[in-house]
């Protein structure tokens, strides 16, 4: 039994703009047509796509990274082509035809999102408070009483709230500085540092959407905002196809088989 | 989903490294209450009075000795620990 | 009009920036803990029951 996989909505393409380019589970890439617009899917296996099957595969890291990049570079390969937005990862329908349906479901919002999208590039911004601002005092006197110890652990706290404070506000203040830059801008979570293996926190994970013209205006603007407060410092990651630009909710929706 | 501090999903364990693991899992878990008192202590402190407040302290310092002291047995420093109460709780804890 | 060059093997990508961007709620790591010997499942502890035990001072 099978279904169809898709990655992304396109402006128009044929079959030959994309070649012989595979997809997940080296599945086949084809072009689905639509009003006004494309679809880059595959045909999937549903006893590796179908809900059980998810679920189960979605917890084994090996599969979800091998397929999370398949996906990737199908939707790279599109944004390579044309203006690209990009699904979730496991968008999933019965077959091409249900997914034709949704695609003339998506509709206006696909086009207005294409539309938007067009010329784009996202680009992450990851901001760090470096350790040095947050380390304890090494030089701390040793205490000798139970309430001096309180005080000594209450300074220290109050230090590091007001630090962690500040960092929030440094944070808030380069992710709207820059939003002004873009066309768009979102927040993701903060990456868990056993995630980055990271010492240092994490006090912004963001996304902008940037027009190619202003990319030089913006990568200067990362420079001098993050080159003014010392305590920071900053990963930037690009260019993305605009994953986190996608229209919610009705461009991501869960599979339907 | 929620997210906790520290604790990774899975520890994978041969039988020479399962007794150092488990030790790991217990102190952090020793840690983690051990901050969240320590922090409760903090907020509340201004409202004992002075008698209390000693007692509290000691006590909080004597288990962060005792934590000391456990966690030199196996070579595992407070980052080993690796309490991390949120996406900015390293700057919030210890 | 220029193309970008967004192939993924013209930039290196990490896996968790991927995912944060493929996934419903990006990267979240709960608070269950398996601990197992050789594959085989020993323990499994809860934190949430833990944590709740201890809590916030009210106001």
């Amino acid at each position: 039994m099978t279904a169809t996989y898709l990655y992304a909505i396109t402006h128009e393409l044929t079959d030959s703009d994309i070649g012989d380019l595979r997809g997940v589970g080296g599945t086949a890439v084809r072009v689905l047509h639509g009003d006004r617009m494309s679809c880059l899917v595959s045909t999937v296996d549903l006893t590796e796509f179908g809900e059980d099957a998810l679920r189960n595969n979605l917890e084994d890291l090996a599969w979800l990274e091998r397929t999370a990049r398949e996906h990737d570079d199908v939707v790279r390969a599109g944004a390579a082509l044309t203006a690209t937005v990009p699904l979730r990862l496991a968008t999933i329908c019965l077959d091409d035809e249900s997914a034709r349906q949704r695609l003339n479901e998506f509709g206006e919002a696909a086009r207005h999102a294409l539309a938007k999208i067009d010329g784009h590039d996202e680009w992450g911004v990851k901001l760090f408070a470096d350790r040095a601002a947050s380390d304890p005092d090494p030089a701390e006197p040793v205490v000798v009483s139970g309430t001096a110890y309180l005080r000594q652990r209450r300074a220290s706290m109050l230090l590091r709230e007001r630090s962690a404070g500040r960092m929030l506000r440094v944070a808030e203040e380069i992710f709207e500085c820059l939003a002004v830059l873009a066309t768009d801008a979102r927040r993701h979570r903060p990456h868990d540092r056993r995630l980055t293996g990271d010492d240092r926190p994490m006090v912004l994970n963001a996304a902008f959407l940037v027009d190619r013209k202003r990319l030089a205006t913006f990568r200067s603007a990362v420079d001098v905002l993050v080159g003014t407060d010392c305590d920071v410092s900053v990963d930037v990651t690009g260019p993305w196809p605009a994953y986190s630009f996608v229209p919610e909710p009705a461009l991501q929706q869960d599979a339907e088989t | 989903m929620n997210e906790l501090p520290c604790i990774p999903e899975r520890i994978e364990s041969d039988a020479d490294s399962i007794e150092r693991d488990l030790f790991r899992l217990v102190l952090t878990l020793v840690e983690l209450v051990r901050q969240l008192m320590e922090r409760q202590a903090l907020r509340r402190m201004d409202a004992l009075d002075d008698e209390r407040v000693e007692a509290l302290g000691t006590a909080l310092m004597r288990l962060d000795d005792a934590m000391t002291e456990l966690r030199g047995r196996y070579g595992l420093s407070r980052a080993d620990l690796n309490i991390d109460l949120g996406p900015l709780g390293s700057l919030l804890s210890d | 009009m220029t193309m970008v060059d967004l192939r993924a093997d013209a930039v290196e990508t990490s896996l968790v920036d991927l995912l944060d961007r493929l996934l419903g709620a990006g990267v979240v790591l709960s608070g269950d803990v398996t601990i197992s010997l050789a594959g085989i499942d020993l323990v499994t502890i809860k934190l949430r029951a833990l944590v709740a035990t201890v809590r916030e001072p009210s106001a």
